[in-house]
């Protein structure tokens, strides 16, 4: 993906986040206000006290004023209890609000997207720089407020007290900034790299994890160890180099200060030598010097991690700013009913530009109509499936679904009206139940054993300790290759499409369930349009029309019978089962 | 604290770097600590006296302290994120060793978005939280004690104060930590449930977008989503409350302090400019503790990582080598099941295979046929031993495979699986997965038995494959598999129903092409068409676990109902064929 790295960007859509509840953050801010005014006052109050009471034979003045600043004291702890407690749902409701918006553009954006990243890291966006952004977040709005004003206020104060010495406190601070923000920048970069890393780690951990049977099939463990290893490293190296960049900020801040120290001490010697200040004066000045030394030094804290937080940021924002490219038009036309006719005209297309893989492919389907997908592997049978459901566009030519073309209409509407059964079977972690029911959340129990029973797999869930409950782990593990592809069929029944798509669903069942589930499906696809593609021509003898497909190209057409008096590539394909 | 503890190991090999980080901090708190007393003495002695001498010599100590400091706090940050990187990527990289020898029967029963969190999620908290530890563990201590024993000398008495406000700040803290403990365990549950749930969509995109399940995932997400957010609410809300009291307490300090000193200044005990010390100090030890009381906070949540990582790395690492772990020259590969019988862990606990008995013999090539779900796979996963065997004994050249070397076993039994696997690498690293020092020309030949060849061509060798080899075709991708497991050069090749997704002709030419190459090697082909198996010397035909029937095709065909049953289900294309050859 590209990067487009823009701070100042990034910063104000965080800041979008950030503001979603704007009474919550007014309660924030005006507590916050409240707390640091408050904490202004108190030093002051106490210097005064030194100043102006100790030593005096009255007590009561000093102990009227230590009361009044345990009262102080007090509603200066709630106010910042206060804030923390709202400022934490703020700061969680929106990194809830943005975990949520990156899921939802994740579940728009095209296929295309999903096969060229790596799952492990999409995951980390969702966790790992969730974290980072967070962490810094949470603190952030209180502490700029609070420091701001802070910074403000004290030096107020400071010029009214004394204008010379204040300059002198504060004459430091632009060095410091610029110190500052040349550290930020360098930080920024390593986090940024801290935080690819760590999602390509995740990436590379997340695949190894699923490919753990090849790896250790080939005692591959120690060479994907040391695999493993190089993104272990680079993570720490940029890891490692962001935290000591990060972290040079207190000590740069630690030498101006006390440069700033040094300057208060001289400037104040030499002034109470002239009977310009007093004693009071310059100890209160130090005071002030640490109270303004607290809230620079927080915003340039602050700074280094919001340096942290803009790498998770950029890599979040990133995914979300992905174009959609499979989008519905303006308009959509409302797809009611569907009948079921099918036709593709001259359709062209390829997964990459100047590789195609269908080439000028015609095609018409009548309502009700079998159609079966024949043709040696790789010659883009499933890559037709693929653009009936306009998982992918075409690149040239249409697809029409009773006379409309398919890219006109509601995409989610397009894709209820058919059913389909993968190549690549996926169920979900959850129950065998649930998973039936994906695609028709209201079916009744008994819908769903009548479609279990239909797809053959109503004898083996029935068999199971826990039947329809039982639990089916992530990506169906505990279920063997067969078993999943019949609840996939189930579920696919059970959505009750108009039109059914069937692409080698039954690759893995053995035959005897296979023929079973035909005579099935028969009843099924009665009135209904179906596509199905199987290598066991047994599954497609009955069709009404088979499509032999060879390199991108339909080069016969025709019922079995007609296919094979032709003698031609279906000919050939379909003897070839009898050679031994 | 237990686990954090355990874990202290991985900090062993820098040690020298995790003493100096803490130890270089002392220049930086001495630093902090002679500061205000310099400070005080210059405003006292020098100012009041007018001594412009005494003035400069401080500012002088002073600068030279300011730099040292620098130098230490610079340094001492080096060394901290150097060890905690350090122990970070060892952490990481033993719990990914770990991860990668389990056996499958503990690999089956985590989760993949658990191990993926704790491997960047927890291993990045425990490193930032070892290096605050890092910067601060002599810090506390020693500013504590170094200020403690300044204000000792100005005023035992007001010196009580402290004293007594301690106790009280470890009380707080110790209740935050047990109240916020739980709500850090179920945050980092919810991180995996967030993964787990992100990386389902992400594998079951297809089906998602068939089915418009979008509103129904995103609402799952929201769930799983919002469940994080309420937990690190709670969690965090205890968390902040720990600061703003011992802050608290802070103040309330500093106003006894002034009380007190005040009546002490009265009876002439002490001096004005000595309160403002002693205030300082006494900011100093409560700010160290303030953030001794964060860094503790902070541990605990760390200590829910590092019991998640302590639950890995104490898996039993079930799988071992034999006990006499051979590892002879090669393989003859005769092979051999004695009553071998299984049950998943996790599984309904029945058996998935009862009572297994065969014997293959070098060269030979076996059949297992069956229905969906007989445990064909489970079968020959044992005989890598990706599983042990519940009961019974699996026996390689008439040794039992637990006694062997894994690796050595391994070597030489190459499985397609069932569910091919590729690399998000080039084809070529695919194919030279198993046998890295294969030769091009190994890999053509593999590819050409596979029938690969023609595809792999017009790809190119250096084709980069998208993640799971999504960018394949499902028979290109069977045959990638299954031509990487033929240039691995097994002594017993697997083929775990490889041939599913390649249509008939295809498939009747790789069984062609395999001839010639399995001639001295054993194989075992699970295939569900008669056809790919119907020519073998020895079929098995395993139903629900059990071998119900064995022989030749000929044999089955007269005792095996089973068998027949399968056949009939396939037969109707022999009529076929005979109807067509007769037109
Ligand atoms: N996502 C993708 N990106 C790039 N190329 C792809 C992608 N999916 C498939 N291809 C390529 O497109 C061609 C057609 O693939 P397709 O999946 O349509 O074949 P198929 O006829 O379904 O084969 P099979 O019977 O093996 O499933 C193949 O060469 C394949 O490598
Ligand atoms: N990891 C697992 N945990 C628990 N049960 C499992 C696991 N894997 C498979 N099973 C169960 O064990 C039985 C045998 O599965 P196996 O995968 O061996 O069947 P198979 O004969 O290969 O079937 P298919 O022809 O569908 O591939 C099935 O009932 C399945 O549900
Ligand atoms: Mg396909
Ligand atoms: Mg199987």
């Amino acid at each position: 993906m590209e990067k487009a790295l823009n701070p100042k960007q990034t910063m104000k859509r965080l800041w979008g986040y950030l503001k979603k509840d704007r009474l919550k953050l007014g309660f924030v801010t005006f507590f916050v206000l409240f707390a640091t005014v408050a904490s202004v006052i108190a030093p002051y109050l106490l210097s005064v006290a030194v100043d102006q009471f100790v030593g005096k034979e009255d007590m009561k003045p000093l102990l009227f004023l230590c009361i009044a600043l345990v009262i102080l004291y007090l509603l200066i702890t709630f106010s910042r209890w206060i804030t923390n407690y709202i400022m934490v749902r703020i700061s969680e409701q929106s990194m809830y609000y943005l975990r949520t918006d990156l899921f939802q553009h994740l579940e728009k954006l095209d296929l295309s997207f999903f096969d060229q990243h790596k799952k492990g890291d999409l995951m980390s966006r969702f966790t790992n720089d969730i974290t980072i952004i967070d962490d810094a977040l949470s603190e952030a709005v209180i502490q700029i407020i609070s420091s701001v004003l802070m910074l403000v206020g004290v030096t107020v104060i400071m010029f009214i007290m004394n204008p010379f010495l204040a300059l002198a406190t504060i004459v430091t601070v632009p060095i410091f900034f610029w110190i500052v923000v040349k550290i930020g920048v360098a930080s920024g970069k390593y986090f940024m790299k801290q935080q690819d890393n760590l999602g390509k780690l995740n990436g590379v951990s997340e695949e190894m994890m699923t490919g753990m049977r090849v790896i250790k099939s080939y005692c591959k463990e120690d060479e994907s160890v040391l695999e493993f290893e190089q993104y272990n490293n680079a993570l720490r190296e940029v890891s490692i180099k962001a935290e000591l960049y990060s972290n040079l900020v207190i000590p740069a801040n630690v030498a101006v200060n006390n440069i700033g120290y040094v300057l208060i001490i001289a400037v104040g010697s030499i002034m109470t030598v002239f009977g310009h200040a007093t004693v009071g004066n310059i100890l209160a000045f130090v005071t002030y010097a640490d109270m303004f030394r607290r809230p620079i030094n927080q915003l340039a804290t602050l700074y280094a991690s919001i340096q942290a937080a803009l790498a998770g940021a950029e890599r979040v924002f990133e995914v979300m700013d992905q174009p959609i490219e499979i989008v519905d038009v303006k308009e959509p036309i409302s797809f009611d009913h569907v009948e079921g006719f099918v036709s593709l005209e001259h359709v062209h297309f390829g997964y990459t530009k100047n590789k195609p893989i269908l080439k000028d492919i015609n095609l018409e389907v009548s309502k009700g109509e079998s159609v079966a997908l024949v043709g040696p592997t790789g010659a883009g049978k499933t890559t037709i499936i693929n653009l009936l459901t306009r998982f992918y566009d075409v690149s040239d030519g249409v697809i029409k679904i009773d006379g409309i073309d398919i890219s006109k209409v509601k995409q989610k509407e397009l894709r209820k009206k058919i059913g389909i059964v993968l190549q690549d079977t996926h169920l979900f972690k959850g129950t065998v139940k649930e998973n039936i029911r994906y695609g028709n959340k209201f079916a009744t129990e008994l819908e769903v054993i009548e479609a279990s029973k239909k797809a053959q797999a109503h004898q083996f869930i029935h068999r199971l300790p826990n039947g329809y409950d039982s639990i089916v782990e992530e990506e169906g593990s505990n279920f063997s290759e067969g078993e999943r592809q019949l609840i996939a069929i189930a579920r696919a029944i059970l959505a009750d499409p108009d039109i059914l798509i069937l692409d080698e669903a039954t690759s893995n069942v053995d035959t005897r369930t296979e023929l079973q589930i035909n005579q099935g499906m028969k009843e099924l696809m009665n009135g209904r349009t179906s596509f199905v593609i199987a290598h066991r021509l047994s599954t497609i003898r009955s069709a009404d029309t088979i499509l032999v497909l060879n390199h991108g190209e339909i080069i016969e057409r025709g019922n079995h019978e007609q296919l094979l008096a032709q003698k031609g590539f279906y000919y050939d394909l379909y003897m070839s089962q009898f050679e031994d | 604290m237990k686990n954090l503890g355990k874990l202290l190991r991985f900090l062993k090999p820098y040690k020298k770097w995790a003493f100096l980080a803490p130890s270089l901090i002392f220049l930086e708190v001495i630093m902090e600590l002679f500061l205000p007393s310099i400070m005080a003495n210059v405003v006292n002695v020098g100012i009041a006296e007018k001594n412009i001498g005494y003035i400069i010599l401080h500012l002088g100590i002073m600068v030279i302290l300011t730099v040292l400091g620098i130098v230490g706090g610079i340094l001492s940050t080096y060394y901290s994120a150097k060890a905690s990187g350090y122990f970070a990527s060892d952490l990481r990289k033993e719990l990914f060793h770990k991860i990668s020898n389990l056996s499958f029967f503990n690999l089956d029963k985590i989760k993949t978005g658990h191990l993926v969190t704790i491997i960047t999620n927890d291993i990045t908290l425990i490193g930032s939280v070892l290096m605050l530890c890092l910067r601060f563990i002599f810090r506390v201590p020693v500013i504590v004690i170094g200020s403690l024993i300044m204000a000792l000398t100005i005023s035992p008495k007001l010196s009580m104060v402290l004293l007594i406000l301690i106790p009280f700040m470890i009380v707080v803290v110790s209740i935050v930590m047990k109240k916020a403990f739980p709500y850090f365990q179920k945050m980092q549950d919810s991180v995996d449930e967030v993964n787990t749930v992100v990386r389902e969509n992400l594998s079951g995109i297809r089906v998602v977008k068939a089915f418009v399940m979008e509103e129904h995932e995103i609402k799952r997400f929201e769930e799983v989503s919002q469940h994080l957010m309420d937990v690190t609410v709670k969690g965090t809300r205890i968390m902040v409350t720990a600061l703003p009291i011992v802050m608290l307490f802070i103040h309330i300090a500093t106003v006894l302090l002034l009380w007190y000193g005040g009546i002490e200044v009265n009876l002439g005990t002490l001096q004005v400019g000595d309160i403002m010390a002693f205030i300082e100090y006494l900011t100093n030890i409560l700010t160290a503790l303030m953030m001794a009381s964060m860094v503790i906070v902070m541990l605990s949540r760390s200590e829910v990582s590092a019991f998640r990582i302590n639950e890995i790395l104490g898996l039993d690492q079930d799988l071992e080598d034999g006990k006499q772990a051979l590892s002879l020259e090669t393989m003859t590969g005769k092979l051999e099941f004695k009553n071998v019988s299984f049950a998943y862990d996790n599984g309904s606990g029945d058996a998935v295979l009862k009572n297994i008995n065969f014997v293959v013999h070098p060269g030979e090539t076996i059949g297992i046929i069956g229905g969906t779900g007989s445990g064909k796979s489970t079968l020959v996963n044992l005989i890598p031993r990706f599983y042990d065997v519940s009961s019974g004994e699996i026996l390689i050249d008439d040794i039992n495979i637990k006694d062997y070397r894994l690796s050595f076993i391994r070597k030489y039994v190459s499985i397609a699986l069932q569910k091919p696997f590729l690399f998000s690498k080039t084809i070529r690293e695919n194919l030279s997965y198993g046998n890295e020092r294969a030769t091009e020309e190994q890999l053509v030949n593999g590819a050409h038995i596979a029938c690969a060849y023609e595809f792999i061509q017009e790809k190119g060798m250096d084709y980069v494959l998208e993640q799971r080899g999504v960018n394949l075709s499902g028979g290109q991708k069977q045959r990638l598999s299954l031509a990487r497991a033929i240039i691995s050069d097994p002594k017993i090749l697997i083929l775990d129903d490889t041939l599913s997704a390649v249509d008939m002709k295809t498939d009747h030419q790789i069984r062609t092409n395999l001839k010639p190459f399995l001639k001295d090697r054993t194989t075992i082909i699970v295939a569900s068409k008669i056809a790919s198996i119907m020519e073998l010397d020895q079929i098995l035909v395993l139903e629900d676990g059990e071998i119900v029937g064995k022989g030749t095709h000929q044999e089955l065909m007269q005792h095996c109902q089973f068998y027949q049953e399968l056949y009939h289900s396939q037969l109707e294309r022999g009529e076929e064929r005979g109807k067509s050859i007769e037109s």
